[in-house]
């Protein structure tokens, strides 16, 4: 179990997902927008808290299966 | 010469970055633990990149969604909320803060311009048998026909200026009317 908060910071976490943020609040009422992007960046940063990948491959296991198909 | 064409996307975008591709080669040519460390930190780094990205969209995606869902639910339950902005949101920032609450007509008001002016029904009148008639009437029900005639207001709406009944008024307008009448013909 690897939990993100150990790699990523909330700070590059938000300005990784701005672009997707942003399309997110255009498809709401211009005057929720405000609303809508604080409620957004809760949400990321509680799931940043918690959430933990189960397993991450190496490069080399994934090199190695990359062989194994040639 | 190394082989860097690789069918598995995830490898593919790793090794598109200079830096990271520059790494490989190096272990290819001579692979060391050091290396193969380095480089499998830099993957984590680069794999829970990707899986952030796209495990969060999704949260963002359904957080938008029930946001919109939960605001729907409220402005149909709330339709008579008079707090919300008169104007949308669409003109600038600083036009809009007026609320709907704002723009209702208080109709019970009874003081208006035009009352300020204090006038009376009998300045517009300039037949002498007509004014004659008029000054017999009481001043009720001049205050009925000045307001009816001279400002063109409905029964309606005297009957709010002067809090009494809307038929109350229609009674004593006809009653005074009838009475002009009595009078001008006599």
């Amino acid at each position: 179990m690897i939990s993100i908060k150990e790699y990523i910071s909330p700070l590059e976490l938000i300005e990784l997902l701005k672009p997707k943020i942003k399309k997110e609040l255009n498809q709401t009422d211009p005057k929720n927008r405000d609303d809508l992007e604080h409620e957004i960046i809760l949400k990321i940063l509680e799931g940043l808290k918690t959430k933990k990948f189960q397993s991450i491959p190496t490069f080399f296991e994934l090199l190695e299966k990359e062989r194994q198909q040639d | 010469m190394v082989d860097t064409q690789f069918k598995n996307p995830l490898l593919k975008a790793f090794l598109e970055e200079i830096e990271h591709l520059e790494l490989y080669r190096q272990y290819c040519k001579s692979p060391n633990e050091w290396l193969k460390k380095i480089i499998d930190e830099r993957f984590v780094q680069f794999y829970i990149r990707i899986r952030a990205i796209a495990y969060f969209s999704k949260i963002i995606y359904f957080t938008a969604r029930h946001f919109d869902m939960e605001r729907r639910k409220y402005e149909k339950r709330y339709v008579l909320t008079l707090d919300s902005s008169s104007n949308d949101g669409i003109g600038s920032k600083n036009e809009g803060t007026g609320t709907l609450k704002e723009l209702i007509v208080d109709e019970s008001a009874t003081i208006n311009f035009h009352e300020r002016l204090n006038h009376e029904l009998n300045q517009y009148i300039q037949h002498p048998l007509l004014y004659k008639a008029v000054q017999s009437l009481n001043k009720r029900q001049q205050q009925i026909l000045y307001l009816a005639f001279v400002m063109n207001i409905s029964d309606t709406e005297i009957s709010k200026k002067l809090n009494v009944t809307q038929q109350a008024i229609s009674k004593s307008k006809n009653n005074a009317l009838a009475k002009v009448r009595r009078l001008i013909n006599a």
